[in-house]
């Protein structure tokens, strides 16, 4: 079950700078060399990674920059008004509850565990929260657009790259992982531009296809 | 108009999820078993010159099915039956879509528990889960 649990992952994580970050041994490594400067740097910077690399650097950093990163999302949640008062109430809750020791001790990590599966239970017994809201709201550290962003940019989907060099071949793809599994390459990249036009790429055959696979 | 709103939407209910034909024709000489055992890129190619009608009953079938065949949990089913339901021809007759849409669909993979090769398989292609786990095999063996 599930990975729908995740937040308790990402609320828990438990990991420093020093051990695994990711399981890609690129963007792990790239974390561990640019983990200190995400400490440091704003919420804004950290946002604007790739997805793979924002989880990757997350997981790296310390317990107090994690929950103030939890805190600023909860605040902008908060601010765009979504949520009724008995509902920011609850929420704020959980953010109030968190403190670094939950995320720098295994007891600490333990007793958030507990909470935060008690706190889930209040909110979809109170309100009619669905998977979805839960998710945007309490997995991610990002508001909901923001979220998109990542996942657009992310290198794990369409690499990208400059206009120089213009190829003639005409776009194929939109995401690596129609190239491997197409035998066609290891990577969808935009370097160099191909020829758009068709929109027979990604989710139900429905987006532009943007690269070609190399 | 609402009425034909309400018209439109229970016919492409009714053809999506009436009895399912076991082949059909994609276009003159193509039978839909003909097209699934192509390559990746022969389909890609072939699909993004069909008629929105196509793509849409393409999918339509593939969902159908997989809903049928796999074994899903409540959350799959809820996402597979939405994307049924959104690989609309008013969809391919208004695409490309948003990236924004896209990229809502593609944030549901964790959510799905799944992979990126799952989610390609599960929402990038019109083979069904079935279809597509064999044309993987007999690559390997290739």
């Amino acid at each position: 079950m599930l990975r729908s649990f995740s937040f308790l992952m990402f609320l828990v994580t438990l990991i420093s700078c020093s051990k695994t970050l990711s399981c890609d041994p690129l963007i792990n490594e790239w974390a561990k060399a640019n983990c200190d400067y995400y400490e440091l740097a704003s919420r804004e910077e950290i946002i604007s990674l790739p997805m793979s690399r924002q989880r990757a650097i997350y997981v790296g950093l310390s317990g107090e920059r994690k929950v103030q990163l939890w805190r600023e999302k909860a605040k902008m949640v908060i601010e765009t008004g979504i949520l009724t008062e008995d509902e920011k109430c609850l929420y704020q809750e959980l953010f109030n509850y968190i403190t670094p020791y939950h995320y720098e001790t295994k007891q600490g990590s333990e007793e958030l565990l507990c909470f935060v599966v008690a706190w889930k239970e209040r909110v979809l017994r109170q309100y009619n929260w669905d998977e979805m809201k839960l998710f945007y709201l309490t997995n991610i550290w990002m508001t909901e657009d923001e979220f998109y962003n990542a996942i657009l940019a992310d290198n794990l989907y369409t690499k990208s790259g400059g206009n120089a060099g213009i190829n003639t071949k005409t776009c194929e793809c939109i995401y690596s992982v129609y190239c491997s599994t197409s035998g066609l390459g290891s990577t969808c990249s935009t370097y160099p531009s191909c020829r758009q036009g068709t929109n027979s790429c990604g989710i139900v055959g429905s987006s532009n296809c943007t690269g070609t696979c190399q | 108009m609402r009425k034909l709103f309400f018209l439109s939407l229970m016919c492409s209910l009714i053809a999506c999820t009436s009895k399912l034909e076991e082949d059909f024709e994609i276009r003159e000489g193509l039978m839909r078993s003909n097209l699934i055992s192509k390559s990746l890129p022969e389909q890609r190619e072939i699909f993004s010159s069909l008629p929105s009608e196509m793509k849409s009953k393409l999918y339509c079938y593939k969902f159908s099915k997989d809903l049928k065949e796999q074994k899903l949990s409540i959350k799959q089913r809820r996402f597979l039956k939405e994307l049924r339901d959104f690989a609309s021809i008013e969809t391919y007759d208004s695409a490309p879509i948003s990236p924004l849409i896209e990229a809502n669909f593609l944030s549901r993979m964790d959510l799905m528990g799944w992979d990126e090769h799952d989610m390609f398989k599960y929402t990038m292609t019109f083979m069904t889960v079935n279809e597509y786990d064999d044309y993987m095999n007999k690559r390997l063996v290739e």
